[in-house]
């Protein structure tokens, strides 16, 4: 390619240099974003597992089951809501062709 | 169960037998839809990603249906059954499945994969370090000895289900399971495994939900039924071991993405529109199912007091035959069924992807031509679809174990090079390879080591899955050594994070 100024094959180069496609940086930004949420998914089912649900003698009930056992399903039901609303108003469409852009 | 009457057992037969034939018969149609060649390129780019034009439903699918084999109907109850609730917790982490891979790398995938001409995942890798063989050959091995040993568990439990409830030769079922996977394959190539998924999974739904339905109505009430249980067994709700709990979040949620026959997905579908709703419809389609199935774990705990089952991981199938009509049972037989065919179909074809595609073709003997790779091609399907079957008949016991062993090795192998290679600039084949020989070996080394009670192996695992560990250590090991060898080229590091790249000429096969 002529617009390269660079050999294809040299390793020595600034990588800063590379203009980023936007894609790109849009797909690293949903990355972190889905990891974040996942995290913090893991995190209330585990702190909710290990407090509310350590002491069987001592539950509270709610509709007839344990409170822990109901806010498990609370999270799981809000973290599914979670899913559908960040790639609603979250991720962006692109064309995933080989030049393709975000669409916007 | 010993005491199904025959005319129960028929009936169960006959519902199983027309859901059978009714795959054959689809699988032969979408033969027909392959034939009129639909998508384009060569021959490998059509069998492996089928024109990349995948639909919301077979993306979806792929990926839900991937994680959830025989795992979530024997191995995860199985486990809650015998060592408490936190195993039913442990399950929820793979309810994210399709937000973890088609939304961490889905696009990024899609387009480096367009990008690269790639129709697999390890040749997609391959070129992303340097096209290095070392790398290739390496990621060939294991795939094919991991994903292989998960194969083998999950075409297992199907059959042992399979035998629960017909009463005939669990090598029966497995011999009919692998059969439609090798027809779907043949037929269709991974469209054919794909729309084949994309039934199963609506069995399975619906099967999944009767089951539900008519467990908790064989109690005496959902609510009574946890109540009874907290007063006959306080210590199977108390939860041992956050670090169990840890694991499981990292490797049936973090990891998910390393598991080849469930990032085929990402190389397959057609845009992001599709990979958006695909999203969609698969958290709903796999809360489903674990709400369903995770929720009959009190039931099952219920109704089969310890020692009623004649092992752990047969809750489920019992729970069927003892509560459902014989029709009702049938149904939820194709639903397993449809479950383990789903994901033993993706596994087997990337399995052969490897072995022909990458292995023999991109690394032994890249002159191929096209002809004899086609029918080395279906060598491949059908002699993985054999040996799979052969390491089946010689069931394993508890199947959970075996799925984990078989995914921890695919995620110290992968973890790293996938993601570093995806949005690391600087990693390059040096650090990729000892990322994953260093994974590799770290995890085998931690693993029986700490089984074998040494004392540093245990320390070092923390009080987790030697995975971790092996994870964390190998991707340090990586950035290392990536740092003290030279940069990727530059034309690479373009197609991989630039705006403009630089083609690749057609015979940069080498």
């Amino acid at each position: 390619m002529e617009k390269n100024q660079i050999d294809p094959m040299s390793r020595d180069y600034d990588p800063s240099s590379i203009v980023p496609d936007e894609r790109f940086t849009q797909t690293a930004k949903e990355f972190w974003i889905t990891m974040l949420t996942y995290s913090i998914f893991v995190l209330l089912m585990i702190v909710n597992l290990f407090t509310l649900g350590a002491d069987p003698g001592s539950y509270t009930y709610v509709l007839g089951m344990p409170l822990w056992i109901f806010l498990e399903i609370v999270i799981i039901i809000g973290m599914v809501v979670a899913q559908e609303l960040i790639v609603t108003f979250v991720y962006k469409d692109m064309d995933v062709t080989p030049r393709g852009s975000l669409k916007k | 169960m010993e005491n199904l009457t025959s005319a129960a057992k028929t009936t169960i037969i006959v519902v199983f037998a027309i859901y059978t034939l009714f795959q054959f018969f689809y699988s032969f149609f979408s033969r027909q839809a392959m034939k009129k060649g639909a998508g384009s390129g060569d021959f490998m780019s059509k069998f492996y990603t089928g024109g990349r034009s995948s639909g919301v439903l077979v993306t979806a699918m792929m990926v839900s249906a991937g994680v959830a084999g025989a795992g979530v109907f024997m191995g995860v109850p199985g486990y809650t059954y015998t060592f408490g609730a936190i195993w039913m917790v442990c399950c929820f982490f793979s309810l994210c499945t399709n937000f973890m891979v088609l939304g961490l790398i889905g696009k990024r995938v899609g387009i480096v994969a367009r990008r690269t001409k790639s129709n697999t995942f390890v040749e997609l890798f391959m070129n992303r370090y340097e096209s290095s063989r070392v790398f290739g050959a390496l990621s060939c091995l294991v795939v094919l000895f991991f994903l292989g040993a998960f194969a083998v568990s999950t075409i297992t439990g199907g059959g042992r289900i399979f035998q629960i409830l017909t009463g005939a030769d669990y090598r029966i079922g497995l011999a009919i399971f692998t059969l439609l996977v090798v027809v779907a394959a043949l037929t269709g190539g991974v469209k054919g495994v794909a729309s084949a998924i994309v039934i199963q999974g609506i069995v399975m739904t619906i099967s999944v939900i009767v089951l539900f339905i008519m467990g908790v109505n064989a109690t005496p009430g959902y609510t009574a039924t946890i109540q009874e249980l907290m007063q006959t067994n306080p210590d199977w709700f108390v939860p041992k071991g956050i670090g169990t709990a840890i694991s499981f979040a990292f490797l049936w949620g973090y990891t998910t993405f390393t598991m080849p026959h469930v990032t085929m997905s990402t190389l397959t579908y057609k845009d992001t529109k599709t990979l958006h709703n695909a999203i969609k419809v698969g958290a709903i389609v796999v809360a489903a199912w674990l709400l369903c199935l995770n929720g009959l774990c009190f039931t099952v705990k219920y109704l089969f007091p310890e020692g009623s089952l004649a092992t752990p991981d047969l809750g489920i199938p019992s729970l069927a035959v003892s509560v459902m009509p014989p029709w009702a049972a049938g149904l939820v037989l194709a639903g397993v069924c449809g479950a383990v065919q789903s994901s033993v179909g993706g596994m087997i074809v990337s399995l052969a992807g490897t072995l022909v595609g990458d292995l023999y073709k991109n690394i032994i003997n890249p002159k191929i031509e096209e002809d004899k790779l086609k029918k080395l091609n279906t060598a491949g399907i059908v002699v993985v679809a054999l040996v799979v079957f052969l390491f089946a008949c010689n069931p394993p016991a508890l199947l959970a174990s075996l799925i984990t062993y078989a995914t921890g090795g695919m995620t110290v192998a992968f973890f790293h090079t996938v993601l570093l290679g995806l949005f690391w600039k600087r990693a390059n084949k040096e650090g990729a390879i000892a990322g994953l020989v260093s994974g590799i070996v770290l995890y085998l080394a931690l693993d029986m080591g700490s089984k074998a009670g040494n004392a540093l192996a245990t320390a070092l695992c923390l009080g987790v899955n030697p995975v971790l560990m092996a994870t964390a250590l190998s991707t340090v090991i990586m950035v290392v050594v990536c740092l003290v060898t030279p940069k990727p080229p530059y034309g690479l590091v373009c197609t991989w994070f630039g705006k403009d790249y630089p083609e690749i000429p057609e015979t940069s096969a080498e």
